[in-house]
């Protein structure tokens, strides 16, 4: 644990001796503090919507976030004193890891201070943003873990950042590759079945479930529940497993570099 | 044998061979400039190593794909056993739930009910207004005991399903339509998004905006309607100007699907008689008196047991003879005064017609109930004619304090008093037991604008007008729907307005605090960070 906390706290205290922390938090402040400010003007404040409008910005904040973890570490050649020095591959990422979901957690944390002044302006602050924040923060966690994942790929930290980006829009874009695949395969059946073995209905429901198959690994579609204010362990489930299994994958890159270094 | 496995045979032949020239018998008499064997010595590490390498490597896979299974097999089983079931609405309203009522219908019943959608689930989660549907739906699934039955059937991907759905297109159905069906007693009912929404047209921009959610109130109603051994069918009168319910009475209208009455129309100048399957006559907002042929259609139906619901337009003075001349049967008249509250409690400010009545206590007004909003009424006069088998009484009122202006006139009024704003009667002399078995009865209203959509935009849910409005049709239908009664209000969408009403320097100070002052100390902070580093 606490050589975990040591990589925890060298890695926090780089986002902050250098301006990439401060940035990255002028950012996020300015962008949803603008979006707050505007509605405010018009009497209005609904700070779930707000957090749905900066959910779309992960795909360039974070990025900025991870593409530095690993990258940098390879470039100035310091990841060989990581792997040298006695702690554990595991316990490297987390450490990692967790610097940057606090620094995403900060960011989050800013926000608090919309609804401070949405309650002293007597406006709404109901229990749906209880859900919109565990929504956000877990989205964040998975969306920080594959820029890790990515970080760790390369020794390049614009490269790595690129990579995340693409991956992040392929993510939003998801949705309509999954349907343009469902309707694609039920197009296919439909030209393939000369002999009229399969009904329509068939037909369309092969499609619908590749359709389903796609659209179920996307992790931006299970924040859907929580935006609409609907508060489901399945989803939760879902990010938090597949926020693991990219450290994971993550871990295994390393260690892969780690013990075949000659 | 791939590559891999290739490499490491020929690494360990190396490593055997270098074992045995590294232990000559003789060494050479003049060694070469680089002996084979320490040249061996320096690759048999490398080539360890590399054979590790891909252990690792391969190891590294089967393990990672190992974990991907696992990761997805769990989220699999948790996603089939848990499904829904461990979920939270957090809507204010609990918008994707089902309420009491429903839950009671669903209960009750014996038949499964298909809900299909025509059209795609995901065009559904990712529609502006409707995104919740999916979820409400499901929770109609999961507390039906199986007898809800939700199906998503894209009419363009299968083109089958409407001809499957409505073999005789008797409901010429279309994309985004939901189709309620009992495919026991073959009743449909097909509802469309509008259903699912309460609008309300504002009257400064002219421009139809949401207030609510009906989607339990629609699919509720539909699901009670299919069901329903018994549909009495609501005649509304026509031929008089009458607005349509989906103008003014969307509420009304909505209300009378979901407790399970057909609503048709009735134009008595060309049919002869009230249609035998009428439950209640509606005589709604006419703009002119009927006929003296209508009133006697009316009133030889009235004898039948026939009963009836009347309410005029706001307020104009109209001359309703023939029209009274079969509320008398009631013991009833409509006047031709506007009534007016002198309580100044009682009405909205600086509109003294537009009262907020009082409900006593009788056989549709069972309990204490909150005021019910009702303007530009006329004085429903109990007529002084009292007989044994008519029982009136009031079912709205005025304070003591409020007047009858003469013809509408404000300067000629009537002394104080309590005024009647609706009255109930039942009349019990046409009863022989036989041909006619129950009593006729008659809901008098001073106005329609105790149940006009634009009330229900004042006043919401929480006023006592659309409970009367139910339970009014109810005691008129004589129980003949009453098995589950369906009162659902509309959902009212959560309000995210700023209440503050002092002066607006706190609202520019914290906009221009947190979009401009934060975010520049910010930037403050990362230069004189930069700075520091750049001395180094």
């Amino acid at each position: 644990m606490k050589k975990i906390q040591a990589i925890y706290r060298r890695e926090l205290n780089a986002y902050f001796k250098s301006p990439i922390g401060y940035v990255l938090l002028a950012i996020f402040v300015f962008v949803s503090s603008l979006y707050f400010a505007v509605n405010l003007l018009g009497y209005y404040a609904n700070i779930a919507t707000e957090l749905n409008f900066m959910q779309g910005l992960f795909f360039v904040l974070i990025p900025i976030l991870t593409m530095k973890t690993f990258a940098e570490e390879r470039r100035s050649g310091t990841e060989i004193l990581l792997f040298t020095a006695p702690i554990t591959t595991p316990q490297i990422v987390i450490g990692k890891y967790l610097a940057a979901l606090t620094l995403f957690l900060i960011m989050t944390a800013t926000t608090l201070i919309h609804v401070v002044i949405t309650v002293l302006l007597q406006g709404t602050v109901d229990v749906l943003l209880l859900g919109t924040y565990v929504g956000f923060i877990l989205s964040g966690a998975v969306y920080i873990s594959i820029g890790v994942l990515i970080s760790s790929m390369t020794s390049n930290q614009i490269i790595a950042a690129i990579v995340s980006v693409v991956i992040f829009i392929g993510f939003m874009l998801l949705d309509a590759i999954a349907s343009l695949l469902g309707n694609f395969t039920t197009t296919i059946l439909q030209n393939l079945d000369f002999l009229n073995l399969l009904s329509a209905r068939q037909e369309a429901a092969a499609g619908q479930a590749v359709t389903a198959a796609v659209t179920w690994i996307n992790p931006a579609t299970r924040l859907v529940d929580f935006a609409s204010g609907i508060f489901r362990l399945t989803p939760i489930v879902f990010l938090i497993s597949f926020t693991l299994l990219f450290l994971y994958l993550t871990v295994q890159v390393l260690e892969r570099r780690r013990w075949t270094q000659s | 044998m791939d590559m891999t496995d290739m490499n490491d045979m020929n690494a360990k032949n190396s490593v055997t061979t270098d074992k045995e020239q590294a232990a000559p018998a003789t060494p050479p008499a003049t060694p070469p400039a680089t002996p084979p064997a320490a040249s061996s010595r320096r690759r048999a590490p490398k080539r360890l190593i590399d054979r590790r390498s891909r252990r690792l490597g391969r190891i590294s896979l089967v393990t990672t794909l190992v974990v991907l299974a696992i990761v997805i097999l769990v989220n699999v089983v948790l996603e089939t056993v848990v499904g829904n079931r461990l979920s939270w609405d957090l809507t204010q309203n609990r918008l994707m739930s089902i309420g009491e009522k429903t839950q009671e219908l669903l209960g009750r019943l014996e038949e499964d009910v298909y809900i299909s959608y025509l059209g795609r689930e995901e065009d559904l989660l990712n529609h502006n207004t409707l995104s919740f549907v999916p979820q409400l739906l499901t929770d109609y699934v999961n507390r039906s005991g199986g007898h809800i039955k939700v199906e998503y059937a894209d009419p363009v991907a299968d083109p089958t399903v409407i001809s499957r759905l409505d073999p005789q297109s008797l409901h010429q159905l279309t994309e985004r339509q939901f189709v309620v069906q009992n495919r026991e007693n073959g009743r449909m009912r097909v509802l469309t998004q509008q259903d699912l929404v309460a609008t309300q047209l504002n009257q400064q921009t002219l421009q139809t905006v949401m207030k609510g959610y009906s989607a339990e109130n629609a699919f509720s109603g539909a699901i009670n309607y299919v069901t329903l051994d018994i549909v009495p069918t609501v005649y509304r009168l026509t031929g008089h100007g009458e607005p349509e319910l989906t103008g003014e009475f969307t509420v009304l209208g909505g209300l009378m699907d979901a407790n399970g009455f057909d609503v048709s129309d009735v134009n008595l100048l060309t049919m002869e008689k009230v249609p035998e399957d009428a439950a209640v006559l509606l005589i709604l907002a006419p703009t002119t008196d009927i006929t003296s042929p209508e009133a006697d259609r009316i009133i030889a139906w009235v004898k039948t047991g026939g009963s009836i619901l009347v309410a005029p337009g706001a307020f104009t003075g109209l001359d309703f003879s023939n029209l009274n001349r079969v509320l008398q049967e009631f013991n009833l008249e409509l006047t031709r005064d506007r009534v007016r509250e002198g309580d100044s409690s009682l009405h909205l400010p600086n509109y003294p017609t537009y009262i907020l009545a009082r409900a006593p206590k009788n056989d549709i007004t069972t309990e204490s109930v909150p005021e019910t909003l009702i303007s530009e009424a006329a004085g429903v006069k109990i007529l002084q004619n009292p007989v044994d088998w008519i029982t009136t009484s009031q079912l709205l009122k005025t304070s003591d304090k409020a007047v009858l202006e003469e013809g509408g006139n404000p300067a000629k009024t009537s002394p104080e008093g309590v005024q009647n704003l609706a009255v109930m009667s039942d009349t019990q002399g046409y009863m022989d037991g036989t041909n006619v078995k129950h009593s006729s009865r008659a809901v008098v209203f001073g106005s329609s604008s105790v149940f006009s959509d634009q009330t229900f935009g004042v006043v919401g849910f929480q006023a006592y007008n659309y409970m009367l409005t139910y339970l009014s049709l109810d005691w008129l239908s004589q129980g003949q729907t009453d098995v589950n009664k369906l009162v659902i209000p509309t959902k009212q969408l959560a309000s995210y307005k700023i209440q503050h009403s002092g002066s607006t320097t706190p609202i520019y100070a914290a906009a221009i605090g947190t979009a401009v002052v934060l975010p520049l100390l910010l930037l403050l902070a990362a230069i004189i960070v930069y700075r520091r580093r750049k001395h180094l």
